[in-house]
């Protein structure tokens, strides 16, 4: 399954968005912004799954929780 | 929307002014009322060390190489668009290393004394405080208005009272959160580019802990040693201790370095002149360069008591001297007033001695029992 990347502007956006996804029970990794996406210390962002990402990012939408990129494609 | 680097390029353009702090002694409140973004700039990961001490003798504490290796490659965005970066004299390495940091960037150092316990320094901090407020009015061409300082001094009381909220969340068994997350949210707090908008996450990432608080789960299990880490800066990247110490199955229940909760145990006071009452704030925070630091001793003995600590873990970076000696202090401060476990741990930012450091930690733990 493919896995796409959501990042958020601060951690505080991270986890409110990691608690949201759990409670509707979208499955979510929170990972270390990777480097190439930013130059900033203290990024976390969310791994959700190609086939959940459109409802991820319309709940957190819906939710107000800003993000920065809704759907990077992991290449493992 | 991109990274941080186009983020601060963007708020530039709009014609923001950035200001870049290294230290908790920079005068916040200053800056938010100069109508300037204020940032910490990178100082705690590995990576840069490497060019740091291209320049900087090797025996340095791993903060300061960091912090150099960051500004001299440019790989701090903070650092990159800063119009001024404000240091302090807290100890030599940094001071001499704003000296070489003047060089390409403009650094502005305040004059900081060397003990909290007599008046006279305050005086000198008060003097240096108000030479900064002239500073920045000049140098970013506003005026710094009485109503704006005001302004900001209630904006960061409030920040502080939540995030000491938001600290005293971790006084529940079983915490809320590990030690880990707590820190990646007290690091947020250093980035803040709308301090509004700051405020309504914090609120909301309250109210999900005391949600979690009420439904009695936890990010350990209920009876999980609790641990305070105290001494040098934790940032994210020099985590390491605290990692090791939560891998270990105890919970690291309260930070009280300058990475976690140092600052913002006490407030701006409200009812004296501005200026004075900031002088007052941060004069009194009890970094180790401050001799002696009997704020330090006394504070971690109620927070024991206050977040029901089994042992307290003591960082210390190699080459930083202060919270090294100071760590003989606290331990035998400890011992005389509040018998608990210490452990102090002299390390760096390189993973090359996490093992050792874990045996040590899991018999500290074990030695609890």
């Amino acid at each position: 399954m493919e896995r796409c990347l959501i990042t958020f502007p601060s951690v505080y956006h991270a986890f409110r968005a990691e608690r949201l996804l759990g409670q509707q029970h979208i499955n979510v990794e929170m990972v270390p912004v990777p480097r190439s996406l930013s130059g900033s210390c203290e990024g976390i962002a969310a791994v959700v799954s190609q086939d959940q990402l459109q409802a991820a990012v319309d709940l957190l939408g819906e939710h107000r929780i800003i993000m920065l990129h809704k759907g990077i494609r992991i290449v493992d | 929307m991109a990274d941080t680097f186009e983020l601060l390029r963007q708020v530039k353009e709009q014609g923001r002014k950035v200001v870049g702090v290294y230290c908790n002694f920079a005068p916040q409140e200053l800056i938010l009322a100069a109508g300037a973004l204020g940032f910490s700039l990178c100082a705690t990961k590995e990576e840069p060390i490497a060019d740091g001490e291209k320049t900087l003798p090797r025996n340095f504490c791993p903060l300061i190489k960091s912090s150099y290796g960051f500004a001299v490659t440019d790989k701090c965005p903070f650092f990159l668009y800063s119009d001024i970066v404000i240091g302090e004299t807290t100890c030599d390495g940094k001071k001499k290393m704003f000296e070489l940091m003047s060089g390409f960037k403009t650094v502005y150092v305040m004059r900081l004394p060397s003990s909290y316990t007599d008046s006279d320094s305050l005086a000198i901090w008060l003097k240096e405080i108000v030479k900064l407020k002239e500073y920045l009015e000049t140098q970013l061409g506003v005026e710094i208005t009485k109503e704006n300082l005001d302004k900001a001094i209630a904006t960061l009381n409030v920040e502080r009272k939540m995030l000491k909220e938001l600290a005293g969340l971790m006084k529940n068994d079983p915490v809320p959160i590990s030690g880990q997350d707590m820190l990646k949210l007290m690091w947020g707090r250093n980035f803040v580019f709308d301090r509004d908008e700051f405020i309504e996450q914090l609120q909301l990432v309250i109210a999900d802990l005391n949600e979690t608080v009420a439904a009695g789960q936890g990010a350990f299990p209920k009876g999980a040693k609790r641990i305070i880490v105290t001494g040098v800066p934790t940032g994210i990247g020099s985590e390491k201790v605290i990692k090791i110490i939560e891998d270990c199955g105890a919970a690291v229940v309260y930070l009280d370095n300058c990475s976690g909760m140092k600052s913002y145990e006490t407030l701006v006071e409200t009812d004296k002149p501005a200026l004075e009452a900031i002088a007052e704030k941060y004069l009194n925070i009890p970094c180790s360069c401050m001799s002696p630091n009997p704020t330090r001793m006394q504070r971690m003995v109620e927070l024991i008591d206050e977040y029901s600590a089994d042992g307290v873990v003591d960082i210390t970076w190699i080459g930083c001297h202060t919270y090294n000696v100071e760590s003989r202090v606290l331990k035998s401060f400890l011992k005389a007033n509040k018998d608990v476990p210490f452990l102090q741990i002299e390390t760096d930012y390189s993973q090359g001695d996490s093992e050792q450091i874990k045996s040590r930690v899991q018999a500290f733990l074990e030695m609890m029992l």
